[in-house]
């Protein structure tokens, strides 16, 4: 039998009360990670992503969001259940965070070397000396040039990249179990992109972090993890090991993100966005939050909301149907025939009219 | 550091200066001069004083001495004869220190002997209510941020509401009723509880600082809510500290700075006195003198308080923008 999961979500329940009813931002999630694997999560904004690493640190602003239900057990625990107390015992010591925007996500009037060493004085009982070593072995960890200087600076005197090596550091400092990287690139240029990438794929191999990478882009989530899954409004649509989901991708939603990204392999196709927005989750329905953008919409579609079922070995997606990526093109050719099927109608009647006349 | 404060010194001349311009010309726009009297004065003995403190000479320009002396002695002594006017005196005395006689001593006493004698009180009157506003604004403020929309917050808010809205001439009035009717101890008449520091200060100071100490309350709990909602509270938050070190640590030094900023106003308009509330509990400090000085048209009096007050706030601003540095070292740098 198989070690237990380091973290699993379970039917995890997110609302958030406004003045227009209660937005169930995170529905019915359940995933699981495993000791030094790296998870991906990918959906577009508003997916229920954030809310749902939020959850699990339990750092969702409440009132107006609150956990409606599900359990979060993190190494057994169910951190749900957890007071504040030893929510604080947790974060930032076993299960700590890095956040997407490194440009605000420090303090502007503390020095870069008092904001990390504040979370090792207090969860590992440093001394502040031992502490500011430790800080100035994890800057250098991280690629910071002249640590033992940098840590005498303010946050306003890094860059947006070298920001985010201190928030890494940062997260890193006490060891944890789980690192959760919320969009940690979506904020820096891209080549600053693939050197943060490629720091975290290194500190991963060497620390046996296990991460949730957070990202609305397969392209990131193509090299850096080991499993992903796929949220779509506030649920999860698809789960697979990254091959298998880049392979053989089984819900329309999956497919429509992979069609929209360029491919590099030399294979010249149009790219293809994913017409519509994401859905109100204000509305209750009974249908596929999918289907009015889908291009495999069938009937049933609008009367059943798929639940997620096995559709390959560690494989499962939230589709009524066995729908497959080559099928979308044949899909969409028919969609336009159909168009235009309409269009040379109505020429024709025209024409006709005109003749007639 | 040095080279900032000097060039912020430096641009307090033009400042000073143009203060005098518009003062003395809105002074001569007002009708009356300051040796009329109720009674009927000779023309000869007015035009004696005129002529002892200088008033008999044009305001602005004196291009009748300028002319005289351009034949007489040349263009240097000329120029110097085109400045012999009110103005030009006056601008020239000032920047030597002397401010002028007060014509209501008739020029027995200095601007400057007035201001020194007036000052401290007021000084100490408005450092009191300062004191009084930030000790009760400040953490009121706070209290409403973090406990926003609980009966903290609506205590905080009706309490700002009172010193925001109700004008320091009904207060101060209602707080001497009181203080006379109940406690018998007002209106304080013997003048010499306002020398050096005194239970007397309280109540004026109380009353003058309920403006301020209303506005540092709303402006504190706006930051406050401001800076808990930033991204570095949430990662501070998800290192796992306590509420008490994100608040004295994370989100206090951050709200400080907009506080800081209404400081610099503050203690010059706290600190040169509020002329009304030192008229209502007879405090004799400047602000009462400035008042009496426009009601007999005392010229110099009027200008040379005008300019002390107007150095005040431009000496409190480079203050401010000193503090900022203090507390955010985005600006320190800059």
């Amino acid at each position: 039998m198989a070690e237990a999961p380091l973290l699993e979500v379970k039917n995890l329940q997110v609302q958030f009360k406004t003045a227009d009813g209660v937005v169930n931002a995170v529905n019915n999630v359940s995933f699981s990670v495993n000791r030094g694997e790296t998870l991906g999560i990918v959906g577009e904004s508003g997916s229920g992503k954030s809310v749902t690493s939020l959850s699990i640190m339990r750092l969702i602003p409440s009132p107006p969001g609150k956990i409606a239900g599900g359990q979060i057990l993190f190494d057994g625990d169910n951190l749900v259940d957890f007071s504040e107390s030893e929510m604080r015992k947790i974060r930032g010591n076993r299960i700590s965070m890095i956040f997407q925007d490194p440009m605000t996500s420090l303090n502007p009037v503390l020095r870069i070397g008092k904001q990390m060493t504040e979370s090792l004085q207090l969860h590992m009982g440093m001394t502040a000396k031992q502490a500011r070593n430790r800080a100035i072995d994890l800057l250098s960890m991280v690629g910071i040039p002249a640590p033992d200087k940098r840590l005498d600076d303010f946050p306003h005197q890094f860059s947006g990249g070298m920001r985010q090596r201190v928030m890494i550091a940062m997260g890193l400092a006490c060891n944890p179990e789980l690192l959760i990287a919320d969009e940690p690139t979506t904020a820096l240029d891209v080549t600053i992109q693939a050197q943060i990438l490629e720091l975290l794929n290194r500190l991963k191999n060497e620390t046996g972090t296990a991460i949730i990478f957070i990202t609305h882009d397969l392209g990131v989530v193509a090299g850096m993890t080991d499993r992903v899954i796929v949220m779509y409004a506030g649920r999860v649509v698809e789960q697979a090991s990254t091959n298998e989901l880049f392979r053989n991708p089984r819900m329309p939603y999956t497919i429509g993100l992979l069609d929209s990204i360029p491919r590099l392999d030399g294979i010249q196709t149009r790219l293809t966005p994913i017409p519509g927005l994401p859905p109100d989750l204000l509305e209750k329905t009974n249908r596929c939050p999918f289907a009015p953008r889908c291009d495999f919409v069938q009937e049933q579609c609008w009367i059943e909301t798929p639940s997620l079922r096995q559709v390959a070995p560690d494989h499962t997606a939230a589709c009524l149907f066995d729908i497959d990526r080559d099928q979308r093109q044949v899909m969409a050719e028919k969609k336009i025939a159909e168009e235009q099927a309409v269009l040379d109608a109505a020429l024709e009647d025209v024409l006709a009219h005109e003749q007639a006349s | 550091m040095i080279g900032f404060i000097i060039r912020r010194v430096l641009a307090m001349i033009p400042v000073l200066f143009l203060v005098a311009l518009i003062t003395f010309f809105l002074m001569k726009q007002a009708k009356g001069g300051p040796f009329d009297q109720e009674k009927e004065v000779a023309p000869s003995t007015i035009a004696l004083l005129n002529r002892k403190f200088g008033l008999d000479k044009p305001a602005w320009l004196n291009t009748a001495e300028f002319n005289n002396r351009m034949s007489a002695d040349g263009p240097f002594a000329a120029v110097r004869g085109l400045f012999d006017s009110q103005f030009g005196n006056y601008m020239l005395n000032a920047v030597q220190g002397d401010l002028g006689p007060t014509y209501a001593s008739k020029g027995t006493e200095t601007v400057q002997d007035k201001i020194k004698q007036t000052f401290p009180i007021s000084l100490r009157l408005g450092l009191i209510s300062l004191t009084f506003a930030l000790v009760v604004g400040f953490p009121l403020g706070i209290l409403g941020a973090l406990r926003q929309n609980t009966i903290f917050d609506y205590f905080s808010l009706i309490i700002s509401t009172i010193g925001f809205s109700v004008p320091t001439f009904v207060t101060g009035l209602v707080l001497l009723l009181v203080m006379s009717k109940v406690f018998g101890i007002a209106p304080i008449k013997d003048p010499s509880v306002w020398e050096g520091f005194s239970m007397s200060y309280f109540p004026p100071a109380i009353i003058l600082g309920l403006g301020t100490m209303a506005y540092i309350t709303r402006l504190t709990r706006s930051s406050v809510l401001e800076v808990k909602r930033q991204d570095y509270i949430r990662t501070a938050k998800a290192k796992g500290l306590g509420d008490r070190v994100v608040i004295l640590r994370h989100i206090l030094r951050n709200s400080l700075i907009p506080v800081i900023t209404i400081l610099g106003p503050a203690v010059a308009g706290l600190v040169t006195g509020s002329f009304i509330i030192e008229s209502v509990f007879r405090v004799p400090g400047i602000g009462s003198e400035f008042i009496g000085a426009i009601g007999s048209r005392d010229y110099s009096m009027i200008m040379g308080s005008t300019l002390f007050f107007s150095l005040l706030v431009a000496l409190g601003n480079i203050m401010v923008d000193l503090s900022y540095g203090l507390i955010d070292p985005r600006i320190r740098n800059s």
